[in-house]
């Protein structure tokens, strides 16, 4: 039961990441590989708050989700001048000094050797005690979030952002600040990204670099286009998939020494099978063109 | 005097990998337009392989090395064979080409890691590792190899480019695949050379880099991302533009290094990059990479 729940929950974490980034990659048409720094400066401020200063846990929630939205909108910001490939190199290269400074900030985030929270969240007097109170707790949020993705995309400023997708200068042509568009869905995105990270904290109470790094980045655009850029839904199966794929490994006996290697194998040969023959994803409706 | 002397020989160094890298990177890159990650993967397996013959079956070292570059070479083009072809073929563009390459870069660098785990390895050789002083840096006879093969590599590159017809071959397919095969170059043969050059050169670099430092199945990508970096901030398809972005880079990352330690390297590469990429994108060659100017 306890392994289904954890299950649950990291299916959960990946469904906030890949649709986070879905709203940015699926629905404008922007690459990120940036999103696991994202994720990780969530999780990097909520755990140094929660050690620190043993802050409650809304406080925490809630500041690191705006300093991550704060961090999206830097990023978002040279979308405007950088195009196509060379935006992914500039997210990479955002990717790279996030996790540089995660692992060589010792003083600030301990470097290679992590932190440690253990507590679980207190929300408004109601202390977690179970990881089945944290599942309800992450479901709730996953929810939350998904709705308000879902929101976003069919609104009229979805549309733009469809408009920006297929054809940046007439989205332009017709009148609409494309900068603004861009920046703000980068905003929101990164936001959830770090609403994720911080639920990743507490839950494993433990963090260190490792778990941000471009790899991960890669994980989460690999689940987007195995899901389906431009469908929130697809997003979710993918997150499914893709969290699930390790668990199988598990069950039929593969020593524990090389799974994550050949996890990494399975996952980088399906974004490769995918992009050959179903660039489109399970569920997508958008394949990526310059 | 020391120090200085010592410092200019690193950045010397370290500007032959950087270039060594780049210009392997920036023959596929300004031939088949795309960001080829998968790159790194060449790298690493020349080193691998090299490694192979002659630690664990101990073959001399010339045939290791040898076997190194010519697998890298196959590697490379295999996957141009088995899956760059087949998008360009269906009109792939440079982003889901992108995305491919990572994914191919994924499963090979893993597949290293199963075989030969995660640990660096060594290729040291005893007559390449005796350093030599000059005028009070020590450098050893390896990393003189390198620089020689760099500035060998920066000649060859510059006259295979600009003056033969292969370079102009290569010129053509890169500036307009469809005009250039109109005039009969054969688009696939042009990116067979591209590809099978390039990844003898990154081969070539992987080796040079395993005898040196060492090497990890992550390495390849490192060595790769400061490659790439060059090229970038060296402007759409100039050889020169790259080895001055090389020495531009390398002086960074040696003042960096010395001064705030060798940790923070990476930093200040990717922060270079962002700064070029904010203040100046169209590189050293000026060309629009804003697509609202198109």
């Amino acid at each position: 039961m306890e392994y289904l729940i954890h299950i649950l929950i990291m299916i959960f974490i990946y469904s906030i990441l890949s649709v986070s980034l879905n709203l940015v990659s699926g629905y404008a048409g922007l690459i990120s590989m940036a999103h696991s720094a994202f994720y990780g400066i969530g999780a990097y401020i909520s755990a140094i708050m929660a050690f620190k200063y043993q802050s409650p846990f809304l406080i925490n929630f809630v500041s690191a989700v705006s300093l991550c939205s704060l961090f999206g909108a830097l990023v978002g910001i040279p979308s405007l001048r950088i195009r196509d490939d060379y935006f992914v190199i500039a997210t990479v290269a955002f990717q790279i000094i996030i996790f540089n400074i995660l692992n060589n900030w010792v003083s600030l985030t301990n470097g290679p050797m992590g932190i440690s929270v253990i507590q679980m969240p207190i929300i408004f007097g109601v202390k977690l005690s179970s990881h089945l109170e944290f599942l309800i707790l992450i479901g709730t949020l996953s929810a939350c979030i998904y709705w308000i993705s879902y929101r976003v995309v069919c609104s009229p400023f979805g549309r733009v952002l469809k408009a920006i997708r297929e054809d940046e200068v007439f989205a332009l042509a017709a009148g609409k600040n494309i900068a603004i568009f861009k920046v703000l869905i980068f905003v929101i995105s990164s936001g959830m990204a770090g609403a994720a990270g911080v639920m990743y904290s507490y839950y494993i109470s433990f963090i260190d670099p490792t778990s941000f790094t471009v790899m991960e980045s890669i994980f989460i655009i690999t689940i987007v286009i195995i899901g389906g850029a431009g469908k929130l839904f697809g997003s979710v199966a993918g997150a499914i998939i893709l969290v699930l794929i390790p668990e199988i490994l598990r069950f039929i006996g593969i020593p524990s020494t090389i799974e994550a290697n050949i996890r990494q194998i399975i996952y980088g040969g399906m974004l490769v099978a995918f992009i050959i023959w179903r660039p489109k994803g399970l569920f997508g409706d958008y394949i990526f063109y310059s | 005097m020391n120090i200085l002397s010592q410092i200019l020989a690193n950045v010397i160094i370290s500007w032959s990998m950087i270039f060594l890298v780049g210009i392997s990177f920036l023959l596929i890159f300004s031939t088949a337009r795309f960001f080829h990650f998968g790159h790194a993967s060449v790298i690493t397996v020349g080193a691998y392989i090299c490694y192979y013959f002659i630690k664990i079956i101990h073959f001399p070292a010339p045939i290791s090395i040898l076997m190194g570059i010519v697998v890298a070479a196959v590697l490379g083009y295999g996957l141009e064979l088995i899956i760059f072809k087949r998008m360009r073929l269906n009109g792939a563009s440079s982003l889901t080409l992108l995305l491919a390459s990572i994914g191919g870069y994924i499963v090979i660098q893993n597949i290293i890691s199963l075989f030969f785990g995660d640990q660096i390895v060594v290729l040291n050789d005893s007559i390449l590792f005796s350093s030599i002083s000059i005028v009070g840096s020590k450098i050893t006879a390896m990393q003189l190899l390198l620089i020689g093969l760099a500035i060998l590599f920066l000649l060859s590159k510059i006259y295979l480019i600009d003056k033969t017809k292969l370079g102009l071959a290569l010129r053509a397919v890169s500036d307009n695949p469809e005009l250039a095969s109109i005039s009969g170059i054969d688009e696939d043969k042009i990116m067979f050379v591209a590809f099978f050059l390039s990844s003898i050169l990154g081969g070539i670099a992987g080796i040079v880099r395993a005898f040196d430092i060492g090497m990890t199945p992550t390495t390849g990508l490192d060595m790769l991302l400061s490659g790439v970096v060059a090229v970038v901030i060296g402007g759409n398809g100039a050889t020169i533009g790259v080895a001055v972005a090389s020495i531009l880079l390398a002086s960074f990352q040696q003042f960096a290094s010395w001064q705030f330690g060798e940790m923070w390297k990476d930093s200040i590469t990717f922060a270079v990059l962002l700064a070029y990429l904010l203040l100046r994108p169209q590189g050293i060659y000026i060309k629009s990479i804003r697509k609202t100017e198109v």
